[in-house]
């Protein structure tokens, strides 16, 4: 699938971002969106955050892959 | 006409999942191949993801347009002479479709490897021509142990015929989501298909 699920982030510490990935979360390189801040929506692939998009983009993406194919929306997004 | 970067962008992405669940394709397809609803085609484009690799890339390489045709090409096909990976301690980003295509798998419950498989660019030898239709030798991913693999053996899948207008029996496709996309020289899908085992193995060795 082309796609890249956004996630926001909760809290930068030591280089790395925090973001909340539904129930769990997870540490991801921010090199390529050196801007961002916390509760900010970016879109991640392989360890890394490779965007920052705005809400309401977000609420845009949750709307076209939430649910499928069982996903499940994070818990704390829009 | 020669092929813009938006149009060739346009190929790719017009089956591409996003594209189908929005209702996409046809624009996208329109515009690939006449040019037509520029500013519209445009506007998806930018939205779908793979917008944010092209920015990436062409920044990477100091280019101003993240639709320019070399970038957009090293996206889909990979590239050699532009600068495509960028380095973490313990990690590596393959700026190329076919690496960052893998993951889905691990943020997507119920998404399954035949789906990564259709969504991956592929290149294979055409074996048949029919009416709208090409049978290609089809290598599919699979995955064993939890790694990702190319079959050895590929079987013959039918795909449509799509951009490509002029073919010939033996002539190498390109094609993603089972539309073909274009024609390689034999030495383009050769370094093609090396370049998705790279990718396949480099992602396989992170994820151990």
């Amino acid at each position: 699938m082309c796609l890249s699920i956004p996630v926001k982030i909760l809290s930068i510490k030591n280089n790395k971002a925090i973001v909340d990935f539904g129930d769990k979360k997870e540490e991801f390189d921010f090199r390529l969106t050196p801007d961002i801040k916390i509760k900010d929506y970016v879109l991640v692939n392989n360890g890394f955050l490779i965007k920052k998009i705005s809400a309401a983009e977000a609420e845009e993406i949750f709307k076209v892959i939430y649910p499928v194919k069982g996903g499940v929306k994070p818990k704390e997004e829009i | 006409m020669n092929l813009t970067g938006e149009q060739f962008a346009a190929r790719f992405s017009c089956r591409c999942w996003t594209s189908r669940m929005k209702g996409f394709s046809n624009l996208l397809e329109n515009f690939a191949v006449h040019g037509t609803n520029y500013e519209k085609a445009i506007e998806i484009l930018r939205k779908l993801s793979s917008f944010a690799w092209y920015e990436i890339i062409a920044k990477k390489n100091n280019i101003d347009n993240p639709f320019d045709i070399r970038v957009v090409r090293a996206y889909w096909l990979g590239d050699d002479k532009l600068v495509g990976q960028i380095e973490s301690p313990g990690s590596a980003l393959l700026l190329f479709h076919n690496f960052t295509v893998l993951e889905d798998i691990h943020r997507y419950p119920g998404i399954t490897v035949e789906d990564i498989d259709r969504c991956k660019v592929s290149v294979a030898k055409a074996c048949g021509i029919k009416e709208g239709r090409i049978d290609v030798h089809h290598r599919e991913l699979i995955q064993r142990d939890g790694e990702f693999f190319l079959t050895q053996n590929p079987k013959i899948i039918s795909i449509e015929k799509g951009f490509v207008r002029k073919l010939e029996t033996g002539d190498w496709i390109v094609y993603h989501e089972e539309i073909a996309i274009d024609v390689l020289s034999k030495k383009e899908a050769l370094a093609f298909i090396q370049r998705t085992e790279g990718a396949i193995e480099l992602f396989n060795q992170q994820r151990a």
